[in-house]
This record gives C-alpha cells, structure tokens and sequence, in this order.
C-alpha cells in the first residue's frame, strides 16, 4: 500500500492543465479592477449580515434564558420525556457549561447540555456548532468503566433561542451502565465550520485548559426483563433466551449456545434481512461468515394491535419502521465457536446479541409484547 | 516576495497549483473547483499587496486563503443543493481506483473535519499549533482530531501495517 504523502504526490495538473491555468490567470489578473469591486460588493455584504445578525443577538440576549429541566431533551425528541435532573455546571473564562439532565438505560445514554457562551456571542444556526468533547465513565467505586461506546453531540435548533444560550444533546450507545455510575464530561471546544467559538471569543489559548464537569450520575430509567431461559428458533434449530429486556430507550436481546453454534455457516432463518452480498452465498450454498449479521427476527406488539417490524436488518430494502427505530444502531455482536480459518471449534462460547435504539422513547404502557424470531412475550 | 505582475502567473503555477489541488481534493472538490480557487488566490495576492517576509509565510497565506475559499464553495447554496459533499465520483483525485492507494481512500473517507487535519500534519507538515492557526481552532481540538482520526485510521486499516503508512 502507497504512503499517504506519495499517493497524494500523485494528484498534481497535467502539464497542458497548467497551460491553460496560467493563461486564463493572466487573463483575470489583467481585469483586476473587476474582481476588486466584485470582492469589496462581497465584504460589504457580510458586514451588513454581520451588523444585523449582532443586532438581533442583543436584542435576543435578553429574551434567551437558560433552558428549564427537560426543555432540550424534549426540544430533540418532539416530545415530553422523562429525564433525571443533574444540574451540573462550570464556569471557565466567562463560558458557563451546565448539564440540566439526563436519560439512560443499560445501552443508550442522552444528555442535555446548555452551554451559556460571553454576552455578546453570535451564533448562525445554519452554521451548526459542533462540541468536541470526550468522557470516562466510573462505576459506583470509582474505578474506571472500560466499555465500548459509540457517541455524537448533535446541537439542538429547536431549542435554541437565538441569544448566547447553545443547547445540546450527548447521544451515546454503551455497554453495560449501571445505576450508581458517574461520568466526566471534557470539552474541548466548539467549533462552526469557519473558527473554533472559543478563540473567537477570546478564550486564552496560551493556559488552555479543557472544560471538565465530573461525577455526573447515571441514573437507569425503568426497563423491563422478559428473559425466562426459554427456547427460541433461530438458525434452523433452537439457542437459549438469556437476556430481553425493554426500556423507553431500546430492546436488547441475546440468546446462547445450541445453533448459535456455527451460525455464519448455516442457512439464515431471515435471509430477506440480511446483506444482499449474502444472496449468492446462500444460493450457491457455500456460505462464510459475511452471512452472520445477527439474524434476530425482532417486532414490538403494541396494545391497540399495531405489530411493527423493528429489526436488526442490514438490508436496504428491508427496514424496520424508521418513526420507532433510530437509524443509528445500537449495537450488535456475536460469537459462533469457530475459527474462520480452520473451521475448527475455537472454544469461545456461542451466542447472539442486539440492541435496537428507539428513534424517539416509547411508552411501555403502550406495549403488548416483544416478540423474538415469532415467540412472543408479554410485558404484564 | 511580492507578487505584482500578471505575467507573475507562470511561477504562481508552478509553485503553487499542485498544492491547491491536493487541498481542494481534501475537501472533495473538483479539478475545476481547484483552478478557479487558484485564480482567486493569485489575484488576491496581486490585490493585496503583502510582501512576505519568508517563502514559509506566503505558503501559509496561500493555505489559508485555500481552505477559506474551498469552505466558501462548500458552503454555496448551489452545493448544499446539488451535490453530496463527501461523494467522491468527481473529485480531484485519479479516476481510476488503483488497489495501492488503500490509505489515500480512506484517508478521503474520513470526515472532512478529520481530513483537513491529517493534510496538514502529514502532508504539508505543519505542527498543532500551526494548523490551529490555519484553521482558526484550538490547538487542543486539532490534537483531538488528530488523534480521532488516527484511531479511526487505525481501525479501518488493521493488518495493514498502519503505522509505516504516512
């Protein structure tokens, strides 16, 4: 493989490219007078954008407040949810950070971040700011929690109110939290496409030191356990029901041993989910393990009758109902107690695990059954 | 240097055109976005009067004028409109994919705030803190994309040989 500095060296102008290049900029370098005046028409308008945006920022500095409990989570989902307080804040350099709430079950993780930035701070919605920020978590005793977490900071538009007052909200996937966990939140900065607000703002760089809010706490919203240890039919044969539980947030589900076994190397029991890639394997009978994608057959049975396919698939034509189920994964993995190589047993012990992230919490209340590749069970 | 002659244009090109392209290529853009970008910082510079007290500080001018102009292009609503920013079919990169250029491709696969970091550290070869300037961010944002990028690199391209890679 190419260094990345000699594949680069690659690009370059062809010899008559640059011809031409030169000719048509001696061209415009000529009629300069023209590309002045179209330059200076161009400033003129900024700054005309720019006095009015500055404008509309103080006279909405004062309407601005900082959001109440709950108004950014429920600004990001469209709806009331229920969040736990934590109303953690730090002030640094004239910037004042506060985590107002939170939402969590065991593998999805929001919070809801206000970011209250110097009076006088103008910010363009359409030039979404990004939070830069990194985390660790600790368990009860304070030793540090080494999981695998996938996250984004998404800014909040709806919630934002046009003053110094930045709302956003910290969506992560986890593994395995716990109530009695704490996390510490580091920011970094916050950036717009054109300049990090911090230095525009003049945040010293020269003594920089990260934002850190610490021991925010993780507090398990009500989730329900279904698992019972029962069979259930999958690849072709029956494995274990070792965990289904059911929050607002998400359904996680994970059978063991029986056909977890070998399953990369067996017919699919819903291939229509799966990768077309996998097509021609199945056909041709000469499968690898490109076919395991975790192949739950998984739908929610709501109270009023409603039956909705929730997934996992990994198939484009094929997709659970994106008004439930977020498009961004919540996690799969798997084992199948094979070395891949030699097809040997490489003694690891079998299984199959998915969680589906909700797109916007639901209300268990409203939830008949989970039911798992076609056996169901029930919540009461 | 001062730059004052369009007949100037020549050593402008020479010196400067294939480095704009690798850029704009880092952002995606097109072969003829990158010739109208040159043109814009030529007659910036005859504009401008600056006279650069080093070869190292007019590159730097340069680069900067670069990026702001190829995020200007990004930006333009026509973009937005018309064209997916990080599909790649009709970029400033060679047509034909050659099985060698692995990293280059997923370098261009990164995210564009990933990307124009790991140009400039490791191709142009400017240090944190230069690149910050560049950039107009922290230098402490520019080591976390640094080092978002690298782990995102290392990732993809596990059994590769990742770390002879730059």
């Amino acid at each position: 493989m190419k260094r990345y500095t000699d594949a680069i060296n690659e690009v370059r102008f062809t010899p008559e490219e640059k011809q031409e290049l030169s000719a048509r900029l001696r061209q415009a370098a000529q009629s300069a007078p023209q590309h002045a005046h179209k330059s200076k028409r161009h400033r003129v308008r900024r700054a005309v954008c720019g006095a009015l945006a500055a404008a509309l920022a103080v006279t909405m500095l004062t309407a601005a407040a900082v959001p109440a409990f709950g108004d950014t989570l429920r600004a990001f989902f469209g709806m009331p949810v229920q969040s736990y307080p934590v109303g953690k804040s730090v002030t640094q350099q004239g910037w004042t950070f506060t985590v107002t709430d939170c939402l969590a079950d065991s593998v999805t993780l929001y919070v809801a971040l206000d970011v209250q930035a110097p009076e006088g701070t103008v910010v363009n919605p359409e030039d979404v700011p990004e939070l830069n920020f990194d985390w660790e978590f600790f368990t009860s005793d304070h030793t540090p929690h080494n999981t695998f977490s996938s996250y984004k900071a998404e800014f909040v538009p709806e919630q934002y109110q046009g003053g110094n007052h930045l709302p956003f909200v910290i969506t992560a996937t986890m593994g395995n939290l716990k109530d009695g966990m704490t996390f510490d939140l580091t920011i970094w900065d916050i950036e717009t496409s054109e300049k990090s607000l911090f230095r525009a703002n003049n945040w010293a760089t020269e003594t920089y030191e990260p934002v850190q809010i610490t021991g925010i706490p993780i507090e398990i919203t009500s989730t329900i356990a279904l698992a019972d240890g029962s069979a259930v039919d999958i690849y072709g044969r029956t494995a274990t029901l070792t965990d289904l539980s059911i929050s607002p947030l998400a359904v996680t589900v994970r059978v063991e041993g029986g056909s977890c076994y070998n399953h990369g190397w067996v017919v699919p029991t819903h291939p229509e989910y799966l990768l077309p890639a996998a097509r021609p394997l199945i056909a041709q009978g000469t499968l690898e393990n490109t076919t395991c994608d975790c192949d739950f057959d998984l739908h929610l049975k709501y109270k009023d009758g409603r039956v909705v396919f929730i997934g996992p698939s990994y198939n484009d034509e094929y997709q659970p109902d994106k008004s439930i189920v977020s498009s961004w994964r919540a996690g799969t993995s798997c084992e199948d107690g094979v070395d891949s190589k030699t097809r040997q047993p490489d003694g690891k012990e079998p299984y199959v695990s998915t969680s589906i992230r909700f797109a916007v919490p639901q209300d268990l209340d409203q939830i008949e059954s989970v039911i798992v590749c076609g056996k169901e069970y029930k919540l009461r | 240097m001062l730059w004052k002659s369009p007949d100037e244009a020549d050593a402008f090109v020479a010196r400067y055109a294939d480095t704009i392209l690798r850029l704009a290529m880092t952002y995606s853009l097109s072969r003829a976005d990158a010739q109208d970008i040159c043109q814009d910082v030529f007659c910036r510079l005859l504009q401008s009067d600056l006279n650069f007290d080093s070869p190292a500080a007019e590159r730097a001018y340069v680069l900067r004028t670069t990026i702001n102009a190829c995020k200007d292009l990004l930006k333009s609503a026509w973009r937005r409109k018309h064209t997916a920013l990080d599909h790649a079919s009709h970029i400033a990169a060679p047509a034909s994919p050659d099985p060698d250029d692995t990293l280059l491709r997923t370098v261009q696969a990164l995210p564009l705030r990933d990307r124009e970091v790991i140009h400039l550290y490791y191709y142009e070869g400017y240090d944190t803190n230069e690149i910050a300037d560049l950039l107009g961010i922290s230098p402490a944002a520019v080591r976390k994309r640094l080092s978002r990028a690298r782990d995102k690199l290392k990732h993809e391209l596990e059994g590769y040989g990742y770390e002879t890679l730059y």
